[in-house]
């Protein structure tokens, strides 16, 4: 993908604490560190002639337990939004030199908690577990020029700004074609898929 | 209109982050609903402070319902955007238009910390009480209808707010103009305690109770306790997934009983007497027998008998209240209740408002202790492993205490310390986690723990057995050959756990 940054690899490390499994996010205690995270990384590479701007914070994640696609995004979440966050903190961007690479990381929980829609007054928290994901979407987003946020900049503009700033490219990976992961200690506890 | 607590989020946390920040007012509390998702703040300031008056606004005359839920930071909202790019967010819930939600992320971007900026335009800390106190001034102005249509606005109205509380914890006040922060702040996140706890409101768990009963998280005896905690924490895995479980059950109801005890000089009293210091001379003990004497039986029981002696005559002093027997048999009557709540979760928290005990009985205290546990979770096999450790101390006061000065051998003396000792380590509840352990790291905990804390054979044979029959078949190597290769696994020879003669 020429004059452009393309998303050159992508790796999907599972926990090595399978047995903090289903529904552990929730029970384990607060801030637990042995909470299960999958870990991310995508390796980007510019393929123009000048500098690039990349978000390499997760802003986007996004799991449908239907076709098991896992979406991360180092990029806002696409589309017109359903609820903008009223203070939303600005993207780290790092910088890519002309031809160069770089490994965006992020440590991607285990298990999702979604709101949904709920009757009662106690929210309806749907727990995803991603550790079954059939697929992977990494979506990173990246500019010309630094993106920075300006002096008491309201968060819709932020994001507007950021909308107007950003290319995103995208790389879809299979993860497995049936089943969800082996659990940890199969492969030393850890499982690069 | 009330404010209410989520109780299918983390709401222990929340109830922490809300006595933070009115000062552990004891005029806080909560009431059971009909709706099981939620429970209701209740609030009767003891008096006026800006922050205090912005609570009782929230809780006594709000027009909307207010409902706060504390998340950690696997939490996404509708759209996507992981809680952790926003640490906090209050908003009309889209399937109930007139309910304010105010949701936020109780664990520090899991442990990351976050900042915001300060007037000098520096990275400051965003502790959890200030987080929600963000969050909750969102939820005012929305109620009261003065929320500037203009988000630039209302940030710079909530963060003035914000700053009434730093103000109140003499925290640095945060630019108003500034809407920078994120995850990834290296100072201390925590906010001056008013609990006699430390790390209040950070997602850290602080020994509340012991911390109450000697005024000061900083006292020595609280120190110690730490000490144990977290040396065992960095020395054994095994032992930190214990302790993770261990915390996590004490940390729901603790902060609730040393607020209590902060109200109620006498009931502060007892749970000193009862818990604290037994609990105290208990891990002395036990470090004791687990020390380089540990082979010399004679000495231990020796050394045991005269610790326990020395304890019960000091005690007798100071709370002359806790006869052993009486004590033992409030101990014992908190264990069997404990034992019945390793059923399913109840449907939301009871939490109700609980009497104090005012006999000054321990069998009152332990009851009302029994209560506030009940009112906040199920399952608390890991605390009740602890309270049979201290049913244990008690029984062989009450023994020593029969005895009286002279030990009697031809009725036998008083039973083994060090057996008793051993039965109790032996019943230790298991870690859910234990599968996630490879084989290398399961044999070097196996050696680390082996050494230092199950030195007898016959109660590593007994543990041994029991990761067999609940493990075997939840890990992907021979358990059993590891097991009798470590000399963990044999013929069990060991009595069950203290129970009660």
């Amino acid at each position: 993908m020429a004059d452009s940054l393309e998303i050159v690899d992508v790796g999907f490390e599972l926990p090595g604490l399978a047995g903090a499994a289903t529904g552990a996010s929730r029970a384990a205690p607060a801030g637990s560190s042995d909470a299960a995270t999958i870990a991310l990384s995508a390796t980007v590479t510019n393929r123009t002639a000048g500098t690039l701007y990349v978000i390499s914070d997760v802003r986007t994640l996004d799991y449908d337990p239907a076709s098991r696609r896992l979406v991360v995004g180092f990029s806002e979440p696409p589309g017109s939004p359903t609820h903008v966050p009223r203070h939303k903190f600005p993207p780290r961007i790092r910088e890519v030199p002309a031809g160069e690479s770089a490994v965006l990381s992020a440590a991607v929980p285990a298990v999702l908690n979604k709101m949904r829609p709920s009757s009662g007054l106690g929210m309806n928290i749907e727990p995803l577990d991603v550790r079954a994901a059939a697929s992977l979407v990494v979506r990173v987003a990246f500019g010309d020029a630094p993106f920075r946020p300006e002096q008491a900049e309201p968060s819709p503009r932020m994001l507007l700004r950021l909308h107007d700033w950003a290319r995103v490219v995208e790389k879809t990976t299979t993860l497995a074609a049936d089943g969800p992961p082996p659990p940890a200690g199969s492969a030393g506890g850890k499982s690069k898929r | 209109m009330p404010l209410f607590i989520d109780t299918s989020g983390l709401p222990n946390a929340v109830e922490a982050d809300l006595f933070q920040l009115c000062r552990c007012d004891a005029g806080l509390g909560e009431e059971a609903i009909s709706d099981p998702t939620a429970v209701q703040v209740v609030y009767t300031p003891s008096s006026s402070t800006i922050v205090r008056n912005r609570l009782n606004a929230l809780v006594n005359t709000s027009t909307k319902n207010i409902v706060i839920t504390g998340v950690d930071s696997s939490f996404i909202l509708p759209d996507g955007t992981p809680v952790n790019t926003v640490a906090g967010e209050t908003f009309s819930d889209p399937s109930q238009p007139s309910l304010i939600r105010v949701a936020y992320d109780v664990t520090q971007c899991g442990g990351a910390k976050y900042f915001v900026v300060g007037t000098g335009g520096t990275a400051i800390s965003f502790p959890n009480p200030v987080l929600l106190y963000h969050e909750l001034a969102h939820a005012f102005h929305a109620d009261i209808g003065d929320l500037p249509a203009d988000s630039a606005s209302a940030e710079f109205q909530a963060e003035t707010d914000e700053n009434d509380l730093r103000d109140t914890l003499g925290l640095p006040h945060r630019d108003p103009t500034s809407h920078d922060g994120g995850c990834g702040f290296a100072g201390s996140s925590t906010v001056p305690d008013c609990t006699g706890t430390s790390g209040g409101g950070t997602g850290s768990i602080s020994c509340f109770v012991a911390s109450a009963a000697f005024g000061s998280a900083c006292a020595p005896q609280v120190h110690l306790l730490r000490l144990v905690r977290d040396a065992w924490r960095r020395r054994s895995r095994l032992a930190g997934m214990f302790f993770a479980t261990l915390l996590h059950e004490y940390y729901a109801f603790s902060p609730r009983l040393a607020v209590d005890m902060a109200a109620c000089p006498s009931l502060n009293d007892m749970m000193r007497g009862m818990f604290v210091e037994p609990l105290i001379c208990f891990v002395g003990l036990a470090s004791a027998a687990r020390g380089p004497l540990r082979h010399d039986r004679d000495v231990l029981e020796r050394q045991a008998r005269d610790a326990l002696r020395a304890y019960l005559a000091a005690s007798q002093l100071r709370h002359p209240a806790l006869a052993p027997a009486s004590t033992s048999a409030a101990m014992h009557a908190l264990w069997l209740h404990l034992g019945g709540l390793n059923g399913p979760a109840p449907e939301g928290l009871r939490l109700r408002k609980i009497e104090l005990p005012v006999d000054g009985q321990p069998a009152a205290v332990a009851d009302y202790v029994a209560q506030v546990i009940t009112s906040r979770q199920r399952g608390m096999e890991c605390f009740r492993w602890a309270v049979a450790g201290l049913q244990l101390f008690w029984s062989r006061l009450e023994a020593l205490h029969a005895c009286g000065p002279i030990d009697r051998p031809e009725r036998g003396g008083p039973p083994s310390w060090v057996d008793a000792l051993d039965d109790w380590l032996a019943e230790v509840p298991l870690p859910s986690l234990f599968p996630s352990l490879g084989e290398d790291q399961l044999r070097e905990e196996l050696t680390e723990v082996g050494r230092a804390i199950f030195v007898e054979s016959r109660v590593r044979s007994v543990l041994g057995a029991r990761l067999l029959q609940a493990f075997s078949h939840q890990v992907h190597y021979d358990l059993d050959h590891t097991l009798r290769t470590m000399g963990w696994a044999g013929t069990p020879a060991v009595s069950p756990s203290p129970r009660r003669k």
